[in-house]
């Protein structure tokens, strides 16, 4: 088995889709140790620097919210990259 | 007080898979792209659509139109009005057209982002007469969808929903790329459906397969006639759906007699045990196999595509529920195929069309012989899906423009697309467009090809535009994008930009609709009042399903049959079987092997580098390497390298990749640096690392029946740079 099969079987073990938040509270309920230990990595994993493509990914789910004062900056050059 | 946040419908365009997303607008602004609510599209989304409105937003888009001042390809523009740009392009093509012919105006564009074009763009080049448009489909999808009409009279979609089994030749769907199909596949899979992956590359959908065959870049067609080899052999396929409604199967059957196992071994470096082992699979039950972009791009190409479709229709796949659905064209919307009056091209006009000569597959050349064919089970006689079927061959026409043979090319009008990095053979590519009369781009941005250009035109974003999307004439299913802001400056959308040269050009009686809006209203007037209420009624309109229509209709081939012996090839003058062409003889100057068009997640061909976050996360062009193969050659990882081949080279850094097979690189599509200096030799860092440069397009790397390029598996070989070369 690869790594990124394995990462999925624990992610998927762990969780459903997006209920991360729903097992983080069943596991602290039963301040099971084990538990957290699962979820710490799960949390690690999806916080990967370039998101492991099986889990629902930050990129996506947490989108940034732009405010209309950093467009309007940005359109203005000021925050020009490089 | 705050303004109260809108939720628009809007469909992305930032790549090509369209998925329908929402748009969060705050005072007139998109302040946020996040998944619909829709269930059926609540997971298709990816970091290129999140960070869209940033790319919209950026400083250096093109906002008015601007008017080339300097010499060509100096990157010096002037302000002028949209009024003032049509009306001297209208003088100009006119001119154009009086001293060399309507054929002297060729035009290329990227469907996905034109999505507002509404089929404007081919109804004026036919009202004009000239048949020489190109695009990107050439080697993406619009290639498939021809040679697959040849088959069977149009190009399936897999239905994922039932299908026991999936087989991808190099495809590799992600969470961030070609999301809706990765989400389709995991679900597939979820529920018990089997995965073959066929890839050089130990990607991530081969360690997610059940069986992967790592066969040799560039092989696909030899590893299908393993796969018929078994399947014919072993009595593995549909008998009876063989014995009325195939053509010429005992003509196959005798060539795949050619390819025993062992010797598509020899040429795919693949066991016996693990062909028979898939092709088994395959066979067992209702199986897939998608549209692939590697397949599109190889010196077999047609034959492969062919060899899959002949896999599909013998195994019992096509037009059945779990299988490969054959739609049609939607007959409540008139889709782009309706709108683009092919008719209205003369034959004279038509036998002009470049490259369809030599590579005739997706021209009007052979294409027109599907057309009674077309009408009978379609019922209408044009089916441009993709964009694919009505094609100039991209390399004859930049030879014409460069080199004004056959005849001359003279005036470039471009939508959406940046054609210097998109094709093969950059350097003639630039040759050809710094012999232009004229160049008109409607683009965002000053793209490598726009530096080139007479007319920059600003064009619209997919979150500034009311849209209708039609599947590309594929899947007859149509989805409205709603419009979630203005566009900024004087940003038009692809409609305006035609409807204003056609009036130019005293064309306009011929474009009654005098805005994208009206068109919409139009196109939707048998479902709904209007667009706009259209679009607040469905997020999808699709057309009712029906399966085995060929028992009513016939295939839409000359013969009524699954032509597995093309009657058209044959008529043609090609091979009317799938055959396997060998490589030409190896070249000790490049020992390497190189694996090109495919590109990284953060970016969508050659666009997005502009956008910060995703530059951030992919800040350089990359050649990706095997760790054995990078030692063997003396390198190290983060080093900058020229890749070379016979073509041309390109500047690169190396990134080491356990999943690539030894001896073969993989080099990502369309980079430039939209930072650096334009204009000149520089060209925005198209010059040093533009993979379109080492693609070469000789008649060694062309498909013969399509003309396309050969991207997997060109030889190559690899040139340390020292840091003053990378400077």
């Amino acid at each position: 088995m690869t790594d990124r099969t394995a990462r999925e079987k624990l992610y998927r073990s762990l969780v459903r889709k997006d209920r991360i938040g729903l097992v983080i509270g069943r596991a602290l309920a039963k301040r099971n140790r084990n538990w957290f230990e699962r979820i710490l990595v799960a949390l690690i994993m999806r916080m990967a620097p370039n998101g492991d493509d099986f889990m629902r990914d930050p990129l996506t789910d947490d989108a940034p919210e732009f405010t209309i004062e950093e467009l309007r900056r940005f359109q203005s050059g000021a925050d020009k990259p490089r | 007080m705050p303004a109260a946040a809108q939720t628009r419908n809007v469909i992305c365009s930032s790549c090509d898979i369209q998925c329908t997303v929402h748009a969060k607008v705050v005072d007139g602004q998109v302040v946020r792209i996040h998944a619909s609510d829709n269930p059926i599209f609540r997971d298709h989304i990816c970091m290129k659509a999140v960070y869209a409105p940033k790319g919209f937003a950026h400083p250096d888009r093109v906002l008015y139109p601007m008017k080339r001042v300097g010499e060509r390809g100096s990157g010096r523009f002037e302000r002028v009005t949209w009024d003032e740009a049509n009306a001297d392009i209208g003088a100009r093509l006119k001119a154009i057209i009086a001293q060399y012919g309507p054929e002297a105006i060729a035009v290329s564009t990227s469907d996905w982002n034109t999505s507002t074009e509404n089929g404007a763009t081919r109804r004026l080049m036919n009202l004009l007469g000239t048949p020489n448009y190109i695009s990107g489909v050439a080697l993406c999808a619009g290639n498939t969808a021809a040679v697959n009409r040849l088959v069977y009279g149009w190009f399936p979609q897999p239905d994922y929903g039932n299908t026991n089994c999936i087989v991808l030749f190099g495809h590799n769907p992600k969470r961030h790329s070609w999301v809706p199909v990765y989400n389709a596949i995991m679900k597939a899979k979820q529920r018990g459906a089997k995965l073959i992956v066929l890839d050089p590359r130990k990607s991530e959908m081969a360690e997610r397969a059940d069986v992967w065959l790592p066969l040799k870049a560039g092989t696909d067609a030899a590893m299908c006639f393993g796969f018929l080899d078994v399947i014919i052999r072993e009595k593995l396929y549909d008998e009876t759906f063989v014995g009325k409604w195939c053509l010429g199967f005992e003509e196959l059957k005798a060539r795949v007699a050619e390819f025993p196992l062992a010797r598509v071994s020899a040429i795919t470096g693949v066991k016996p045990e693990l062909i028979e082992k898939a092709a088994r699979i395959y066979a067992e039950g209702l199986s897939v196999i998608p549209w692939t972009p590697i397949t599109d791009q190889q010196r077999n190409s047609t034959s492969a595509i062919r060899l899959h479709a002949s896999l599909r229709a013998i195994c019992g796949n096509l037009d059945v529920p779990g299988g490969e659905m054959l739609c049609g064209l939607n007959r409540d919307i008139p889709q782009k195929s309706h709108l683009e009056r092919h008719e209205a091209l003369s034959q004279a006009q038509r036998d002009k069309q470049l490259g369809a000569d030599r590579h005739p597959v997706f021209t009007y050349r052979a294409t027109q012989l599907l057309e009674d064919a077309t009408e009978r089970v379609w019922g209408y006689r044009y089916a441009n899906i993709v964009n694919g079927s009505y094609m100039a061959v991209p390399s004859a026409v930049f030879r014409a423009m460069a080199d004004g043979a056959p005849y001359p090319v003279k005036a470039f009008l471009v939508q959406g697309n940046n054609p210097l990095m998109s094709y093969a053979n950059m350097k003639l590519i630039h040759r050809a467009m710094m012999n232009q009369d004229l160049i008109v781009m409607h683009e965002q941005f000053m793209t490598p090809s726009a530096q080139l250009a007479d007319y920059v035109l600003p064009g619209d974003a997919w979150t500034e535009r009311n849209a209708l999307l039609d599947g590309y004439g594929w899947s007859a299913h149509c989805k409205p994008s709603q419009k979630a802001m203005e566009p900024p400056g004087e940003c038009r959308d692809a409609y305006a930009f035609w409807h204003g040269i056609a009036q130019a050009v005293g064309l306009g009686a011929e474009f009654p609709w005098r805005s994208n809006e009206e068109l919409l209203d139009e196109r939707v007037r048998k479902i709904a009042p209007s667009f706009e209420t259209f679009a607040a009624s469905y997020d999808a309109y699709l057309a009712p399903m029906t399966f085995r229509k060929y028992e009513k209709t016939g295939f839409a081939t000359p013969t009524g049959k699954v032509e597995l012996y093309s009657t058209v090839l044959e008529k043609l003058g090609f091979d009317p079987l799938p055959y396997w062409r060998e490589d030409p003889p190896a070249d000790p100057a490049f020992p390497l092997s190189l694996f090109m068009g495919v590109r990284e997640d953060e970016y969508f061909q050659t666009g997005h580098r502009h956008i910060p976050e995703l530059r951030a996360r992919r800040p350089e062009p990359q050649m990706f390497i095997h760790p054995a193969t990078a030692a063997s050659q003396g390198l190290k990882e983060g080093m900058w390298v020229r890749v070379e081949t016979k073509a041309g080279g390109v500047k690169l850094q190396v990134s080491f990749a356990g999943h690539m097979p030894e001896g073969l690189l993989r080099v990502p599509h369309g980079w430039w640096k939209p930072e650096m200096a334009r204009g000149g030799d520089t060209l925005s860092g198209a010059w040093d690392h533009a993979d379109a440069q080492i693609c070469p397009d000789d008649d060694d790397f062309l498909d013969r029946e399509q003309g396309i390029p050969h991207f997997k598996g060109v030889p190559c070989r690899i040139v340390k740079l020292d840091t003053e070369a990378v400077a």
